[in-house]
């Protein structure tokens, strides 16, 4: 990895601010960012929308949900090409969903609690087996933990997220028709005009994909960054800096 | 270059950077918070029902509650130091945005607008304003100009270590200080790095130590040793 080119400081940072790298990662690239994100969520918001039509919510949102590992390679591939300077074009993105496990991430380790620190390891370094086993074992060793509260937090960001917008779009709701969101459950439940049960399911599909598409980026970022801040360590790329701008420093004084 | 750090220009006219503290850590921070006060909630109303106080017991505990909730994250903001219990157990604590610790009114105002932050539901619009700002500002903080920062980690070399027996030698050429900090930092942390990398190391500055391989490594050594001081 080249990073000296990396467009982000070098430092060891400890783990907590590492994952604040990462959020800032997504401050700094938000519209490149939602550009690539648009364009992996419209497929799915239309099977999704599909999904709704056959009368499948709940099936619907489970695959929305369920999906996130193949989001999380297009992303990551974002993010490992922004920071580096790079801006390829679209096809390349996509390119993360080939040859990086993505069957076995969807299956056995969706339930991986370290999932987003785990991926780089997967997507960027390439190996495979008994290696890729040692590797990861390796980087895991006291970066672990914080990758599995990170996945926790995320989690209740989700949920605390959407609960939000429940709540913001009560307040901004006209006193004269709070009284209908006491009925709410019963029309999200037993409502039989299909018409009126169908918009509802439309608007939540689209707030979920709203709230994934504010915290997943958030997550894949926070774990690229804590990947990168455990490499920092491990292979003390700071020094290697360092000491390549004493190397430039002393070569420039012998041609002075 | 992208960082988590908030530059800052002391009066000295000298700058730091201080590192500024996200939504995760700080989010874990207030849940500490929360399960400490929750407990005292509870050993309070444990005391009030056996003192069997009835309905003045009732209000005595409401009014902790109203107390507690907010004054809690204050007092300890202004008397220990900028940090809460859960803040300091996380390794974080507030300040002013300008670097000097949060006075009163600070640390008033931050709080009071605690509750504009919790809307519409448990910090959801703190969250947002969070990952809006560049330094992680909650609605709070943007109104008392405070900001949350990691605590300064005291970094001092490790004990015992097998380079500090080299035999000093100083440095040939003068380096600045930020050169020398990095040699004394390969020292130090040479001991969780495997050999291979070393020598890799320290092969990128053979135009200071004159060799390679092994010997270069010595010789980093012998140069970090005179610098912290060992004679």
């Amino acid at each position: 990895m080249q990073f000296d080119r990396m467009e982000a400081v070098v430092r060891p940072r400890n783990h907590w601010e590492s994952i604040d790298l990462g959020f800032s990662m997504v401050h700094f690239w938000w519209k490149p960012l939602w550009k690539i994100w648009c364009m992996v969520m419209l497929p799915v918001f239309l099977l999704c929308l599909f999904l709704i039509y056959a009368h499948h919510f709940l099936t619907a949102m489970l695959i929305l949900w369920w999906l996130k590992p193949a989001y999380d390679r297009i992303l990551l591939s974002f993010f490992s090409a922004a920071l580096f300077g790079e801006q390829p074009n679209i096809l390349h993105y996509f390119k993360g969903l080939l040859n990086t496990k993505l069957l076995l991430s969807l299956t056995f380790w969706r339930f991986d609690l370290a999932r987003s620190f785990h991926l780089p390891i997967l997507q960027l370094e390439g190996l495979k087996g008994k290696v890729l086993h040692q590797r990861s074992q390796l980087l895991h060793k006291n970066t672990g933990s914080t990758a599995r509260w990170l996945t926790i937090v995320s989690f209740h960001f989700e949920w605390l997220l959407s609960l939000s917008i429940i709540g913001w779009l009560y307040f901004m709701t006209p006193s004269l028709y709070s009284e209908y969101w006491f009925s709410l459950w019963d029309i999200l439940f037993n409502e039989k005009n299909v018409i009126v049960s169908m918009t509802l399911d439309i608007i939540r599909l689209f707030f979920g994909i709203l709230v994934i598409g504010i915290i997943e980026p958030l997550y894949v970022a926070a774990g690229f960054a804590l990947y990168l801040n455990r490499r920092t360590h491990l292979e003390a790329w700071d020094i290697e800096l360092d000491f390549r701008r004493i190397r430039e420093h002393l070569n420039k004084s012998v041609v002075l | 270059m992208l960082d988590t750090t908030r530059p800052v220009e002391t009066p000295e006219g000298i700058e730091l950077g201080l590192r500024v503290a996200g939504p995760v850590v700080r989010a874990l921070a207030w849940c500490l918070d929360f399960a400490l006060r929750i407990l005292i909630y509870m050993i309070l109303l444990y005391f009030f029902t056996t003192f069997n106080l009835g309905d003045l017991g009732i209000g005595l505990f409401l009014i902790s509650i109203f107390i507690l909730e907010w004054f809690y994250p204050v007092l300890f903001e202004v008397y220990r130091d900028g940090a809460t219990p859960g803040k300091q157990a996380m390794h974080i604590k507030v300040l002013h945005e300008s670097g000097v610790p949060v006075n009163w009114s600070n640390a008033m105002v931050r709080n009071l607008l605690r509750a504009v932050d919790f809307l519409p539901f448990l910090y959801g619009f703190g969250l947002i304003s969070m990952l809006m700002n560049h330094d992680f500002k909650r609605i709070g903080d943007l109104a008392a100009g405070t900001v949350v920062v990691y605590e300064e980690e005291h970094v001092s070399l490790k004990k015992d270590t097998a380079w500090m027996a080299e035999s000093p030698v100083s440095l040939p050429v003068p380096l600045t200080l930020e050169e020398q900090q990095a040699l004394i930092n390969f020292a130090d942390r040479s001991s969780s790095l495997p050999e291979s990398r070393l020598i890799e190391l320290a092969n990128i500055v053979t135009p200071l130590t004159g060799t390679s391989g092994k010997r270069g490594v010595k010789m980093l050594y012998q140069f970090a040793n005179s610098l912290i001081g060992n004679k």
